[in-house]
């Protein structure tokens, strides 16, 4: 997409900490904490029910890798892992993207909630329509459907490409 | 045995205990005092929403919005970290299914995904879970992220030590080349932007600015006609010496 910005950030190399064949990483310009890191599938996708989960589980799986690094190189007490899905949640961007927020103690983040008071009755009805609608929640697809590159090919692509330039290279010091 | 009725020695005797107790007891005595364990054996009561081999949803006693549902593994784990990548990734596959049957059967406007890892990061139970809160125009949770003004030095400095440890890690290092060639050209818009502000702030000199661009396209165009005469008879020249 031409107009998103954060598909301008992908492309521009905007402050990054992590890329793959389908994930990207990187610092936004206004963190809500230092270290706060945003995880981004390089491809356009406005929300997360428009991810294939095939392109979903990689993003989770750097984010958590990263949680862990964030922990060891920022020395923090804890993180929040945060998506805004929609307008209404407070998406600024139609890019779907993950945030990491480093926590420490008393650094006056006020990333909570109050509970609302809700009648049983509306429990039970919210209940039953999930419930309803949960019965179609299956047929994940985690492996990539032929044609699509997934992950661990290409790294070995890439890994075949270094080892040519290596052998290009010794080739050339032959006399 | 509530906590307040114990006696110095019998606390003693509990540390004691905790002390020599290997990892896997741990995790064993952990289970055993976790509500959200008891939730997934059935032992107490919860409004299931979702259930499968590796996870359960329920819905939130002290909800956010209506609907507030929690995802958790049936396993016993703390915090992300601790869980096999495996169950991550389907943990997450149901976070966006629930996330969509929350959309469809509550028509709310959109969903916020929350975790908390960490006693620091708002975490209340022991128990790993994923939080999915349907948010509906105006709802006033507070789950806004602020955006915080840092010193565009303090962030490289520390996207340069989380590259670090990434590449220890992960093995991966960024490609960073391109953003010196991107740094020359987000140089020229900014000039640009000056100019226009210049324009903005003093209309008189808009007159200037005109004239002067005027200028340089009657330059240019001035420019680029000899040019054009020179490449003929260049390739003149040039089709003469070939025959």
């Amino acid at each position: 997409m031409i107009d998103c910005k954060i598909c301008q950030f992908i492309q521009n190399k905007e402050n990054i900490l992590y890329e793959d064949e389908l994930v990207y990483a990187m610092l936004p310009e206004k963190p809500t904490a230092l270290g706060h890191t945003w995880i981004i599938p390089k491809k356009h996708y406005p929300i997360i029910e428009q991810v294939p989960d095939y392109e979903l589980t990689p993003l989770f799986k750097i984010a958590n890798k990263l949680s862990s690094i964030l922990f060891e190189t920022l020395k923090i007490q804890g993180t929040n892992i945060i998506v805004q899905n929609g307008l209404a949640s407070g998406q600024k961007y139609a890019h779907f993207l993950i945030n990491i927020i480093p926590r420490k103690e008393n650094d006056n983040l006020k990333l909570e909630w109050k509970p609302k008071q809700i009648s049983e009755e509306e429990m039970s009805t919210a209940e039953l329509k999930l419930k309803d609608q949960a019965q179609n929640i299956g047929g994940f697809i985690k492996e990539t459907p032929p044609g699509e590159i997934s992950l661990g090919q290409k790294k070995e692509v890439l890994d075949y490409s270094s080892e040519e330039n290596y052998l290009i290279k010794q080739l050339h010091r032959i006399p | 045995m509530e906590l307040s009725n114990i006696t110095p020695e019998q606390a003693q005797q509990l540390k004691e205990k905790l002390e020599s107790m290997s990892p896997e007891e741990l995790r064993e005595f952990q289970k055993k005092q976790c509500i959200f364990c008891h939730i997934v054996s059935g032992r107490t009561s919860s409004k299931k929403i979702y259930e499968d081999d590796k996870a359960l949803a329920i819905l939130d006693i002290n909800p956010a919005n209506l609907g507030h549902i929690l995802l958790l593994p049936k396993e016993h784990y703390t915090i992300l970290p601790q869980i096999p990548d495996d169950i991550v990734e389907h943990l997450f596959m149901v976070t966006k299914a629930l996330s969509h049957t929350a959309l469809r059967a509550l028509q709310c406007q959109g969903t916020t995904i929350f975790i908390a890892n960490g006693v620091a990061a708002g975490q209340k139970a022991q128990h790993f879970m994923i939080h999915i809160i349907p948010r509906f125009d105006d709802d006033n949770i507070g789950l806004d992220l602020p955006e915080n003004k840092f010193d565009k030095t303090d962030i490289e400095t520390v996207r340069t030590r989380l590259v670090k440890n990434i590449d220890k890690t992960l093995g991966v290092k960024p490609k960073e080349k391109k953003i010196k060639e991107v740094k020359k050209e987000k140089i020229i818009p900014k000039v640009m932007e000056a100019e226009f502000e210049e324009v903005t702030k003093k209309p008189i000199k808009k007159k200037i600015i005109k004239k002067k661009k005027k200028k340089r396209k009657k330059k240019t165009k001035k420019e680029i006609k000899p040019k054009k005469e020179k490449i003929d008879l260049d390739d003149i020249a040039k089709i003469l010496n070939i025959k």
